[in-house]
C-alpha cells in the first residue's frame, strides 16, 4: 500500500466516521432533529438528492457520447464516466430514501403506484437507468476502451448508451419536472424548471467528470485534449444554463406578481444570498466561464481542474437554492401566526444531523466509487485481477 | 329444488362482493358502503366567526394531534390603518378539494380522495416523502415528527431505545386517537409518527352521525358541515343562497359565497360567507 493509498483511506475514513454516526443518529430518531417544518418540507437531503441525480445524469450523457455516437475525444474517460453516473445515481437515491419518514415502506413506489404521480413513473426510470448502467459497466469491466470489445458488444454497448440517452434524460428532466408540476409553489412552477435541471446537470456532470479525469486518468497529450474538450463543453453548457436562469429572473421581475417576486427576492436578497452570490453565480458561472473561456489558462491542467472543481460546487448552491428558498414562503402569510410551534417557523438551516448525514452518504460513495474503480479501471498487461486491487490506484 | 347455472354465478358473485365489502371494511380505504353519492363539505360564515379558537382546541382533543400538527388553524388578517383597522378570522380545516393536488402527487396512493369527497390518508401506505404538502395550495397539512407535549419541557422528544425520553405521557395523550375509526395508540417511530397528517372532516364521528369536532364546538356556529350534494342539506342551501328557492334564513340571504384561492382549480369542498 503506497502512500497515497493509505492518504486516501486516511481521509475517506476520517469523513466515514461522523457520517455513520449521523446515519445512526437518523436511524434511531427519525426526522425529529432536521430543521424541516411544515413549511420548508424538503431541505438538504432533497437537495443533494437533486444534485447527485444531475451529476448522474451528465457523466451519462458524456459518456453515452463516447459509446454511442464515438466522440474519440472522450474515448478515455468514458469507462470513468459510466462509473460516475452510476455511484451518483446510488448516492442520490440514497439521500431521498434517508429523507423519507418511513424509508422501509419505499417498497410501496413500486408496487402501489400512481400513474397520476410523477415520483411514481421517476421511481421506474431510476431503475430502468440503474439497470442500463450496471450493464454497461459489466461489458466495459474487462477493457480500457470499447475499440476493445468484439463486434457485438460493441454493438450491444452503443444500443444502451443510445437507450440510456432518453432514460438518462428522463431521470434528470424528469426530476425537474416534480418540482415543476408544484403550482403551490410559483418559484417551481414554470416550464424552464426541467430544462434548467438538465443544464445545469450536464454542466456538473462535466465538471465532475473533469476532476475525476485528473484524479483516475492518464496525465499525457490524449488526455490534455480530453480535457480541453470537456471544458469547452462546460463553457458552452454554463452560458446555455445563465441564460435560463436570467430569462426565467426577468419574467419574474417584469410580471411583478407579488408571490412569484417572493421567492425570487429571498434568493438574490434575502437569508440564502451568499449562496446565490457566491456559491451558485460565483463558483458556479463567473469563475468557470472566465477560467474554461480564457484559451491561456485552459491549457493549465492545475486551472482546469480548478475550474470544474467550482462548477461541481457552484451547481451544488444550484440546488440548495431550488428547493428550499421557494418553500420559505408559506401559502398564506397568517399561517406563520396561527399557531406557535418550531415547525411551524418558515425557517431553513440545515441541522448538525442532516450535514452528518450528508457527509455520510457521500463518504459511502466516494468508497464505492473508489473500490469499483480499481475492480474497473485500467490494470497493466499482465496483472491479475486481485493484484490490481491493492495496487492499481498507485500505478494511474 | 335444482341449482341452475345462473344461481350458483349470482351466489358466487354475491359472496365475492362481500367478501371485498368485508376486506375493504377492514381499512380505511375507500367509500363507505351506500356513501356514493354524498359530498360531504362545510360553510364558513365568516361574519359569525369571533376568532376564538374553539375550532382548533376542540380539533386537537377529538383527534389527539401532536405539537406541531394542526389540522384546523384559524388564520388571523388585519385590514386597514388606525383608526379603521378590523380583524377578520378564517378558519381553515382541509378543503377537502374536488380537485386534490395532494392526491395527484402521492406516489403511492396512500393519501386518496373518497367516494364522499374527503381526501383521506391511508397511515400504514405513506412513506413521508411530503410530496403532498409540497404541493398544497393551503397549507393544510402537517408533517409528524414525533413531538409530544409531554416530553415537551426535555429536549423536544427524543425517541430512543424504543420509548419516549421524558416523564410518563399525560392521562389524554396515553388514549388511542379515533382517527379513521383505527384507534391507533402513539408510539415511538410507528404510524402516524413519520406521517404526514391532515383534517378529514372527523370522519369517525360522521359515521355515527356527529358533526365535525371543530363544527360540533364552535360557539358561534359558524360552521356548518353537511353533504353538499343534498338539496335538503343546510351546507346546501347556504352555498346556493343566492337563488331564492334555496333561502333558508334570512341572515344568508344576499351574501358572497366564496372558496379559497379558486384560481388553482382545486375546487374546495369548504366555502367561505362572507
Amino acid at each position: 500500500m503506497n502512500a497515497r493509498t493509505r492518504l486516501v483511506i486516511l481521509l475517506l475514513t476520517g469523513l466515514s466516521i461522523p457520517g455513520l454516526f449521523g446515519l445512526i443518529w437518523r436511524a434511531r430518531t427519525g426526522l425529529v432533529h432536521t430543521d424541516l417544518s411544515n413549511h420548508v418540507v424538503w431541505g438538504l437531503w432533497v437537495a443533494m438528492y437533486i444534485y447527485f441525480l444531475g451529476l448522474s445524469a451528465g457523466g451519462f450523457v458524456l459518456s453515452s457520447l463516447v459509446y454511442g455516437f464515438r466522440i474519440q475525444r472522450l474515448e478515455r474517460v468514458g469507462k470513468l464516466a459510466v462509473l460516475q453516473a452510476f455511484v451518483c445515481m446510488l448516492v442520490g437515491v440514497t439521500f431521498i430514501w434517508i429523507d423519507l419518514g418511513h424509508p422501509a415502506r419505499f417498497i410501496y413506489v413500486l408496487f402501489s403506484p400512481n400513474p397520476a404521480s410523477l415520483l411514481s413513473w421517476e421511481a421506474f426510470v431510476y431503475l430502468i437507468y440503474l439497470f442500463i448502467l450496471l450493464v454497461e459497466l459489466s461489458i466495459l469491466r474487462p477493457v480500457e476502451s470499447a475499440d476493445e470489445l468484439p463486434v457485438t458488444r460493441q454493438r450491444l454497448l452503443t444500443v444502451l448508451a443510445l437507450v440510456g440517452i432518453p432514460a438518462a434524460i428522463g431521470v434528470h428532466w424528469g426530476t425537474g419536472a416534480l418540482f415543476a408540476v408544484v403550482k403551490a409553489r410559483p418559484e417551481w412552477n414554470t416550464g424552464v424548471t426541467p430544462v434548467a435541471f438538465l443544464a445545469s446537470a450536464a454542466a456538473s456532470g462535466a465538471g465532475l467528470l473533469m476532476v475525476l479525469a485528473t484524479l483516475f486518468g492518464q496525465k499525457d497529450e490524449e488526455d490534455k485534449a480530453t480535457m480541453d474538450f470537456l471544458a469547452k463543453l462546460t463553457a458552452g453548457i454554463l452560458v446555455l444554463d445563465a441564460l435560463l436562469l436570467v430569462s426565467e429572473a426577468l419574467v419574474v421581475w417584469y410580471g411583478g406578481v407579488e408571490h412569484d417576486v417572493a421567492a425570487y427576492r429571498h434568493l438574490y436578497f434575502g437569508p440564502y444570498w451568499p449562496v446565490t452570490w457566491i456559491l451558485h453565480a460565483g463558483l458556479g458561472l463567473v469563475i468557470p466561464l472566465f477560467l474554461f473561456m480564457t484559451p491561456r489558462l485552459r491549457r493549465n491542467r492545475a486551472v482546469l481542474t480548478f475550474g470544474a472543481m467550482s462548477v461541481v460546487l457552484g451547481v451544488a448552491g444550484y440546488r440548495l437554492n431550488i428547493v428550499i428558498p421557494a418553500q420559505i414562503d408559506a401559502p398564506f402569510h397568517e399561517l406563520v401566526t396561527a399557531y406557535y410551534h418550531v415547525r411551524n417557523i418558515p425557517e431553513y438551516f440545515p441541522s448538525l444531523m442532516e450535514w452528518l448525514v450528508s457527509l455520510g452518504v457521500i463518504a459511502g460513495g466516494c468508497w464505492l466509487f473508489w473500490c469499483a474503480w480499481m475492480v474497473l479501471g485500467h490494470r497493466p498487461a499482465g496483472q491479475t485481477e486481485c493484484a490490481a486491487l491493492g495496487t492499481s490506484a498507485a500505478t494511474r | 329444488m335444482q341449482t341452475t347455472r345462473r344461481d350458483l354465478l349470482q351466489a358466487g358473485a354475491t359472496a365475492a362482493a362481500a367478501g371485498v365489502a368485508a376486506l375493504s371494511g377492514c381499512r380505511p380505504t375507500g367509500a363507505d358502503a351506500g356513501s356514493s353519492g354524498v359530498h360531504y363539505g362545510m360553510v364558513i360564515d365568516l361574519q359569525k366567526c369571533i376568532g376564538c379558537k374553539t375550532c382548533a382546541v376542540a380539533c386537537k382533543a377529538e383527534n389527539h394531534t401532536p405539537p406541531g400538527v394542526n389540522y384546523m388553524v384559524v388564520l388571523e388578517e388585519e385590514i386597514g390603518t388606525y383608526p379603521n383597522v378590523e380583524r377578520r378570522f378564517i378558519p381553515r380545516p382541509c378543503m377537502q378539494c374536488q380537485q386534490p393536488s395532494c392526491t395527484q402527487v402521492c406516489p403511492t396512493r396512500a393519501t386518496y380522495q373518497r367516494h364522499d369527497g374527503v381526501v383521506a390518508i391511508d397511515y400504514d401506505k405513506c412513506i413521508g416523502c411530503r410530496y403532498c404538502m409540497a404541493a398544497c395550495p393551503y397549507g393544510a397539512r402537517s408533517f409528524d415528527f414525533g413531538h409530544d407535549y409531554y416530553s415537551v419541557c426535555r429536549e423536544n422528544t427524543v425517541l430512543h431505545e424504543g420509548v419516549f425520553a421524558g416523564s410518563e405521557p399525560m392521562p389524554y395523550e396515553a388514549t388511542p386517537s379515533p382517527e379513521y375509526g383505527e384507534n391507533r395508540l402513539r408510539q415511538p417511530r410507528v404510524s402516524p409518527v413519520n406521517n404526514v397528517r391532515k383534517c378529514h372532516f372527523c370522519l369517525h364521528r360522521v359515521r355515527k352521525g356527529m358533526l365535525p369536532a371543530c363544527a360540533a364546538a364552535c360557539p358561534g356556529r359558524a360552521i356548518y358541515f353537511g353533504d353538499l350534494n343534498d338539496a335538503r342539506s343546510l351546507v346546501y342551501r347556504i352555498r346556493d343562497g343566492d337563488d331564492p328557492a334555496h333561502v333558508v334564513f334570512p341572515h344568508f340571504r344576499g351574501r358572497h359565497v366564496m372558496q379559497l384561492k379558486p384560481e388553482t382549480g382545486n375546487d374546495p369542498s369548504v366555502y367561505y360567507l362572507t
